[in-house]
């Protein structure tokens, strides 16, 4: 029997921690003791770690709060000197007292004349408005009430609108400049070959038409017209000896497109480098110019729109970030998307708001 | 806030405004000033600002404004925390409000400003904290400050009237 209860214990080493707390909170059964007698003849180990249990276990103490006094409460007027009665004054015409504390008081002021005379002098330091004292002049305060009043409330609306008028007029007006230029661009190429003079200094000719490709190929409308000032204005630095020969360039185009400047080139000049030299100066310009717009690409992309900065940033981003800045701000949920054909090529530019929608192609170069 | 909202607050507030800053700063013209600093700041934003929360809005601006005026113009002495005695009424009484116009105009602006916020416009101990930017427990600290300053000041005035 013996054998058989001590074979046949419930406790074993996966359930023990159980009997332990049982055994050591003093809630365990006769029966479940026994076992945890067996089971502890069998696990020696186990011993120790129900003694040091029992070692650690927190007895009782006896504390002793000893600022119960101050927690218990008192009568308002126990302590009726005047320092408190001032208090208990300023306390009452303030309504800071509960209902019971300030029928308490009542009771006691009623019952002290000299402490009623003093309460009432409290009394008297309550301030009256003085209706007397009026801001005459409201009129001026007010706001007219017109259709338009309501307009204030549009400002986040019209403002985040206006917006993006603005930056889709950009990003189409900047597009189409673009390929102005370019066609006139060609148009002056295409003239230079045209033109007799041209035939006559065929070396020049060639070496303008390179420019020219340079000048489209930086292609912004605003640079392009300081570039060409800044190519003729360097070539008007040679000797004056060398005019009439500029022929390659037709002058009443350019004068449609960019301001007057006198063209001149030098045909005659003695030194041979002149073309060469002027190359070189506009060649420096360009590369100035990309070293600049190369950095802020690269900025844009990186930080705005997240991309490898060395992917071309073109108006369609700018215009497509500005709006997602724009949504943040004013809670709206505008959006300025590209769409693109089969073969991957952009097609359009769509936009869409609460308010409006619309698409519009884009042109193939 | 809408324009008929706006409107209501200048009939139900600029009054209490206008009284609140006269008796702090003593300049009529200052006053109307303020006011109308106040009204356009609550003008501004009154997209922002709901109606029920306008008078709060009103009286902190407002209490603001004139404390950066009077520092602008260097009248306030001793604004923030002084404590003097303002001593008892020596005169012959005839007026009971008078009497205690005088004493309030004697007593430091920060007391004289939570004392008004409190009597004239009935506001809580946290709404006077909020616009005055104190914590509720100085806002107690002063009105119990000021209205001691006030009790002694009338002295024994309830005999003599």
């Amino acid at each position: 029997m013996f054998w058989f209860k001590r074979v046949m214990n419930k406790i074993n080493r996966n359930n023990y921690e159980s009997y332990f707390l049982d055994f050591l909170e003093g809630n365990i059964t006769p029966e479940d003791s026994e076992q945890l007698k067996f089971f502890l003849e069998a696990n020696e180990d186990l011993k120790e770690e129900l003694y040091s249990f029992e070692s650690i276990a927190i007895k009782n103490e006896k504390s002793i709060y000893p600022e119960k006094v101050t927690l218990k409460k008192q009568s308002i007027l126990n302590d009726n000197t005047n320092g408190n009665f001032d208090y208990l004054c300023i306390a009452k015409i303030e309504g800071d007292l509960l209902e019971k504390e300030s029928k308490e008081f009542d009771e006691f002021i009623r019952s002290n004349k000299e402490k009623e005379i003093e309460f009432n002098r409290f009394l008297l330091t309550r301030l009256k408005p003085d209706d007397l004292i009026s801001f005459t002049d409201k009129k001026s305060l007010k706001r007219k009430i017109t259709p338009f009043s309501r307009r204030r409330m549009l400002y986040p609306f019209i403002s985040a609108a206006a917006s993006v008028i603005i930056l889709l007029s950009l990003y189409f007006i900047v597009q189409n400049g673009q390929e102005e230029i370019k066609s006139y661009q060609s148009e002056i190429i295409e003239n230079s070959h045209d033109n007799e003079s041209a035939n006559k200094i065929p070396v020049i000719s060639n070496e303008i038409e390179k420019v020219n490709k340079k000048i489209i190929k930086t292609n912004k409308s605003k640079h392009n017209k300081t570039l060409n000032k800044q190519i003729i204005k360097q070539n008007n630095n040679h000797d004056t000896s060398d005019q009439d020969i500029i022929a390659s360039v037709n002058e009443k185009e350019i004068m449609h497109y960019i301001d007057p400047v006198k063209i001149e080139l030098n045909n005659n000049s003695k030194s041979p480098n002149i073309v060469n030299r002027y190359n070189y100066y506009v060649v420096e310009q360009v590369e100035n110019e990309r070293n600049l717009k190369t950095y802020l690409s690269n900025s844009f992309n990186k930080y705005v729109l997240q991309k490898d900065k060395k992917e071309k940033v073109e108006w369609f981003d700018i215009a497509q970030a500005s709006i997602k800045g724009i949504n943040k701000v004013t809670g709206t949920n505008m959006a300025l998307e590209r769409v693109y054909d089969e073969k991957g090529n952009p097609k359009s530019t769509e936009f869409n708001s609460k308010l409006i929608a619309f698409s519009a192609p884009i042109k193939k170069d | 806030m809408t324009v008929e909202e706006y409107n209501q607050s200048v009939d139900l507030f600029s009054d209490g405004i206008y009284r609140f800053i006269l008796k702090n700063i003593k300049d009529k013209d200052d006053a109307k000033d303020i006011v109308q600093d106040t009204f356009e700041k609550l003008w501004i934003r009154s997209s922002d600002v709901a109606f029920q929360k306008a008078k709060q809005y009103l009286f902190t601006t407002a209490y603001h404004t004139m404390i950066d005026k009077i520092r602008k113009n260097k009248r306030m002495v001793g604004f923030e925390n002084s404590y003097d005695n303002i001593g008892s009424y020596s005169g012959t009484y005839n007026d009971l409000s008078e009497v205690l116009n005088e004493a309030i105009n004697k007593l430091p602006a920060v007391q004289k400003s939570v004392i008004l916020l409190r009597d004239y416009e009935g506001y809580a101990y946290n709404e006077i904290a909020e616009i005055m930017k104190l914590s509720e427990s100085q806002v107690k600290v002063y009105i119990y400050r000021g209205r001691m300053a006030l009790k002694e000041y009338i002295g024994k005035i309830d005999v003599l009237v």
